[in-house]
């Protein structure tokens, strides 16, 4: 089936789910975010459309909302289909689909691990690729590099060294400046 | 017998036992780690921890020019470098409408597969020496060698060549290089069946593989298992051949699928989607490669005859220096030695992509590791990992 | 010529311990040495195999000439001492055959005094034991691997006239005593306070107390055959040669015990079950380097471990002493005129009738009792390159289901042969069963070794030769010219 075959199988049963136009790349489907899980499950369990391959999950951030794209793929049917729900920053909360899915599982943890999308009924929600106990959401346009981890300072991309390194550096180089001047002064001519 | 009295059940109770396989082990194939909870020998549950290797690949692919960001694919899985580039560019390429020539795709083709064999090697020696059985590694990594000579030849690099750009391949092959690539598929075809008589027929080796870590079709589908993994249970799928890209349309290969427990396949004594299956199906998969090899010198060689300036002579198509591409989205996968690698990449019309996400064949794999170990020993926990060709690099970005 | 009990004033205490002492003492120097050139040529043995060179660059030149070199130099310069112009000139006379020597060596061995500098290495390394370790315990537990493994040495017959001990239940204690190893095994894994040892160590304690069935039922089989519990009477039972023989009549190899048929089954099943007691693949599970990271001897660094490894190797050499003496015949030529050449005479020892050799006999014998127990080590070392490693259960019930009832069934057969053979003596006489029996093993031997022959001289199928030959064309061994 071609992209819009699927799409007005969709639409016939939510009419709230968007295929807008692009102008380059793929075509894909924008969803609603409550209805993720039963859009997912008829897309999976349709006999006609039968996505029983989940390719990827991926949370976006464009800067001003975040994506969670779905990469759906039919070994039967042999057709492709991207589902896209767009989740407000402060709460992106979302089914989990890994009932579905059981490739859902580690990809549902990478997305909340990077941009802390909540998935709701996940069996083992934690950060997968950063330690447990890290603070911030890694993947997002707004993320800033904590100072510290555990008390360890840490580098920052553009600023070499933490504060007290820098005072301390900086301290270092006046005291040997100011020794290098005075054995110059005291060398005899 | 009845169950004691309440103090010598308490005397007898057993706790099981945590073990960290992991990150430092030397069959773990990098840094991978496993919380072990075993009964003695029996593992209860092997659940993974990932992350030792994140480097946040991702998110610096936000800040670079799509070109820039070319050497940090090389980088997902070293093993596989020219896959894992030229899946990259195909993305970039299906975004922004640029068609590589003839040329660049016969040349692109001929490095991957001789990539594939060489990453093969190292897969199925590794699992070899998690066995114990430490020799078929080093003769692998005598076979790797030459195609490591080879790509030092076409590229100057070892391991991660950053060879093929978008829009093409960086250089062209230098003089004699199709035969050389001639002589290294004559002289790697009998290889593997001095490598079966070593190792694969092994009746010690089969049974440590056979029965081992059995995965049903139905579930290596659900979990989202590609590559050997999902074709030694028994889907026959490959991109190759089902959603070719580049010249794989004009090539003759086979498609290895496991078949185990049938009694007249390669794996009578064992299960389908077995450990088996998967390590014989990377086997076959190397003597198909070998088969391509020689396909794409032939076309090659036809290719050479061409007058240099045709357009299909060439080895990069015109690509302006700063690569500005259309807003959209894409989603490309190409067929990696371990599985399938899908770059997904959103553009927002300037020339740094606004999300590029990889999705590796290890990633599932991992993902799926928990139930596939439930109830096995630890000796089989070591065969599952090996026999599912696991690299970390994959796993974290 | 005075003896040396005359020497020693006629003291026997202090005779009798030093006749103990010194056969012991060479015994362990001698195997300590040929258990660390074992490692070296384990691991040239491995680069063969693995199509690479292996250590190759560890010589006498390089670590000692360069020493005498030297010596020689601070000798020659202007203020030298008197003890250094002696040792320089010392080392001037020294000079030409280390030449010799560095030339001989590098040229059939390369890399030879890696186990030297390996075993300095060793010596150098910093003795790390973990805090919360049993310490006592974590010490002790390599010097009980290491004096079971050498224990057994004091009876093994090394030539006609060169052993330590002739017990008279040799062969017995030596089962008793490589036992011995499990308890070092265990005290090592249990001690180390860590997971992966522990598993290592229950894991090898399971293999070696399982495998020594096997290897119980091969020896009773071998006691039974040769009706003698001591490892010397053994060995001069499959040597053969009595009073009356002549030297073309006995002493011959087929009549080793490997060549009555029960016990050509059962030498392959000891061959494995020795395998398994020193812990070699295919049974190294305790030590599976890639599942347990060296198994019970993880925490162990510098000469601590120097120590098991010595004494893995030094196990080999024994059960391979072991296999040799009960089965290759030990230290007997098995070419009977030989024999014969260096025949001096017999004497009583303990009412039996004993072979004695001139000097060039007994050495001829070390000479072959050496070549077969190290033919058995490099075998060892072949078999561990080559193949993979069982898993736990599947060990076991090789152990259990196969090998046992196998050993079992040769050791009825051997116990009915015995029988057969009594009530055949009575109805035929002692010496015409003695002569069937020698032509009838020497068919055996010989049918053995024809087919040897024409399985290894045999045609190539088609497939085998079109592999040959594709396998010429493409110049194997360098690969492409490139």
């Amino acid at each position: 089936m071609d992209f819009e075959a699927i799409v007005s199988k969709l639409k016939e049963r939510w009419p709230e789910v968007e295929a807008p136009a692009v102008e380059a790349g793929d075509r894909f489907v924008i969803v609603p975010a409550e209805k993720t899980l039963e859009i997912l499950r008829f897309l999976k369990e349709d006999p006609e459309l039968c996505f029983d391959n989940l390719m990827a999950l991926a949370g976006a951030d464009t800067g001003r909302e975040l994506w969670l794209v779905y990469a759906l793929h039919s070994f039967k049917q042999r057709h492709k289909l991207l589902v896209k729900a767009v989740l407000p920053r402060e709460k992106p909360e979302v089914e989990s689909v890994a009932k579905l899915w059981g490739a859902a599982n580690f990809h549902e943890r990478e997305a909340y691990d990077l941009y802390g999308i909540v998935f709701r009924n996940h069996p083992d929600l934690r950060r997968l690729l950063n330690p447990p106990d890290w603070a911030g959401w890694p993947g997002r346009k707004d993320y800033e590099y904590p100072k510290e981890y555990r008390g360890v300072p840490l580098l920052r991309d553009g600023q070499f060294f933490s504060d007290d390194i820098k005072k301390a550096n900086a301290e270092r180089e006046a005291r040997d400046k100011a020794l290098l001047s005075s054995a110059i002064a005291q060398r005899p001519q | 017998m009845t169950a004691g009295t309440r103090e010598e059940q308490r005397l007898a109770h057993t706790e099981e036992m945590v073990l960290s396989m992991g990150p430092h082990h030397p069959s773990t194939h990098g840094v991978l780690r496993l919380e072990v909870t075993s009964d003695g020998e029996v593992v209860a549950s092997a659940r993974p921890d990932v992350g030792y290797l994140h480097r946040g690949i991702e998110k610096i692919g936000e800040f670079l020019d799509y070109r820039q960001f070319m050497p940090y694919t090389d980088r997902v899985d070293y093993l596989c470098a020219m896959n894992s580039n030229h899946a990259y560019a195909l993305a970039v390429e299906k975004l922004a409408g640029i068609k590589p020539p003839l040329r660049a795709e016969l040349l692109r083709v001929l490095v991957d597969e001789l990539n594939r064999i060489s990453s093969h090697l190292i897969c199925i020696g590794a699992l070899a020496m998690d066995m114990g059985a430490y020799t078929p590694f080093l003769h692998g990594i005598c076979h790797r060698e030459l195609v490591n000579d080879l790509f030092e030849e076409v590229c100057g690099a070892r391991l991660t060549y950053n060879y093929v750009t978008i829009g093409g391949v960086a250089y062209d092959i230098p003089q004699g290089f199709i035969a050389k690539c001639d002589e290294f598929a004559v002289y790697m075809q009998p290889k593997m069946s001095e490598f079966n008589q070593l190792i694969t027929a092994n009746s010690i080796f089969e049974q440590r593989l056979c029965h081992v870590g059995v995965i049903s079709p139905e579930q290596a589908i659900n979990w989202g298992l590609v590559g050997p993994n999902l074709r030694g249970s028994g889907v026959c799928w490959d991109i190759r051949k089902h959603e070719p890209y580049s010249v794989y349309d004009k090539l003759q290969f086979e498609v290895p699928v496991g078949d185990g427990g049938d009694p007249k396949g390669s794996n009578p004594r064992g299960v389908l989607g077995d450990s088996y299956d998967r390590y014989l199906v990377r086997v076959k998969e190397i003597n198909e490669s070998v088969k391509i090899v020689k396909q794409v010198c032939a076309l090659l060689r036809e290719n050479d005859k061409l007058p240099a300036d045709s357009p299909d002579r060439q080895y990069q198509a015109k690509v302006p220096a700063r690569l500005k591409v259309k807003r959209g989205e894409v989603y490309c996968r190409c067929e990696n030695p371990r599985g399938e690698t899908g770059y997904y990449i959103v553009s927002d019309g300037t020339e740094k992509p606004l999300r590029i996400k990889i999705r590796t064949g290890s990633f599932s794999a991992v993902n799926c590791f928990e139930d596939v170990t439930r109830g096995l020993l630890i000796g089989d926990v070591v065969a599952v990992i090996g026999s599912f060709d696991i690299v970390l690099p994959e796993v974290d970005r | 010529m005075p003896t040396i009990y005359d020497l020693l004033g006629g003291n026997s205490a202090l005779y009798t311990v030093i006749a103990v002492a010194v056969p012991c003492l060479i015994v362990t120097v001698v195997v300590l040495t040929v258990a660390g050139i074992s490692t070296y040529l384990e691991r040239k043995v491995a680069a063969d195999i693995q199509r690479r060179i292996g250590p190759n660059q560890c010589n006498v030149g390089p670590f000692l000439g360069e020493f005498v070199r030297t010596m020689v130099r601070n000798g020659a310069a202007p203020r030298a001492t008197g003890l250094a112009r002696a040792m320089a000139s010392a080392g001037k006379a020294v000079l030409p055959p280390l030449d010799w020597l560095d030339k001989v060596l590098g040229r059939w061995a390369p890399g030879l005094l890696i186990f030297m500098a390996d075993g300095l290495k060793l010596i150098l390394k910093e003795d790390i034991i973990s805090d919360a370790a049993d310490k006592r315990l974590f010490r002790i537990a390599p010097y009980i691997v290491l004096a079971s493994a050498f224990g057994a040495l004091a009876v093994v017959p090394f030539s006609d006239a060169w052993y330590v001990a002739d017990f008279n239940i040799g062969i017995f204690y030596v089962a008793a005593i490589t036992s011995l190893e499990v308890l070092g095994i265990l005290m090592a894994g249990w001690a180390s306070n860590n997971k992966w040892a522990l598993l290592g160590g229950m894991r090898s304690a399971a293999q070696i107390v399982s495998y020594e069935v096997p290897v119980g039922l091969a020896i009773a089989t071998a006691i039974l055959m040769t009706g003698t519990m001591s490892m010397q009477g053994m060995t001069c039972e499959q040597l053969g040669i009595t009073r009356d023989s002549t030297w073309l009549s006995d002493g011959w190899f087929w009549q080793w015990n490997i060549f009555h048929p029960a016990m050509f089954i059962l030498a392959p099943v000891y061959f494995l079950a020795a395998l398994a007691e020193c812990n070699r693949t295919p049974f190294d599970i305790p030590e599976a380097e890639s599942e347990l990271v060296s198994g019970y001897h993880v925490e162990y660094s510098g000469m601590r471990f120097a120590l098991f490894f010595m004494a893995e190797y030094a196990m080999m050499c024994v059960t391979s002493a072991i296999a040799v003496t009960l089965f290759l015949g030990g230290w007997s030529t098995g070419i009977a005129p030989l024999e014969h050449l260096g025949l001096a005479g017999f004497e009583v020892r303990a009412g039996v009738q004993v072979p004695v050799f001139h000097w060039y006999g007994t050495l001829l014998h070390l000479l072959f009792f050496a070549a077969k127990t190290y033919g058995l080590v490099l075998l060892m070392m072949w078999i561990r390159w080559t193949l993979p490693r069982f898993r736990v259960d599947q060990m076991m019930a090789l152990c259990w289901k196969k090998l046992i009832p196998i050993g079992l069934f040769c050791l009825l057969a051997v116990a009915a042969w015995m029988i057969l053979r009594m009530v055949l003596a009575r109805q035929i006489g002692e010496a015409l069963l003695d002569r069937i029996t020698f032509w009838g093993r020497a068919a055996f031997a010989c049918g053995v070794a024809g087919w040897l022959l024409w399985y290894f001289s045999r045609p190539l199928t088609p497939e085998e030769e079109a592999q040959r030959e594709m396998v010429a064309r493409a110049s194997v061994e360098s690969g492409p010219a490139l």
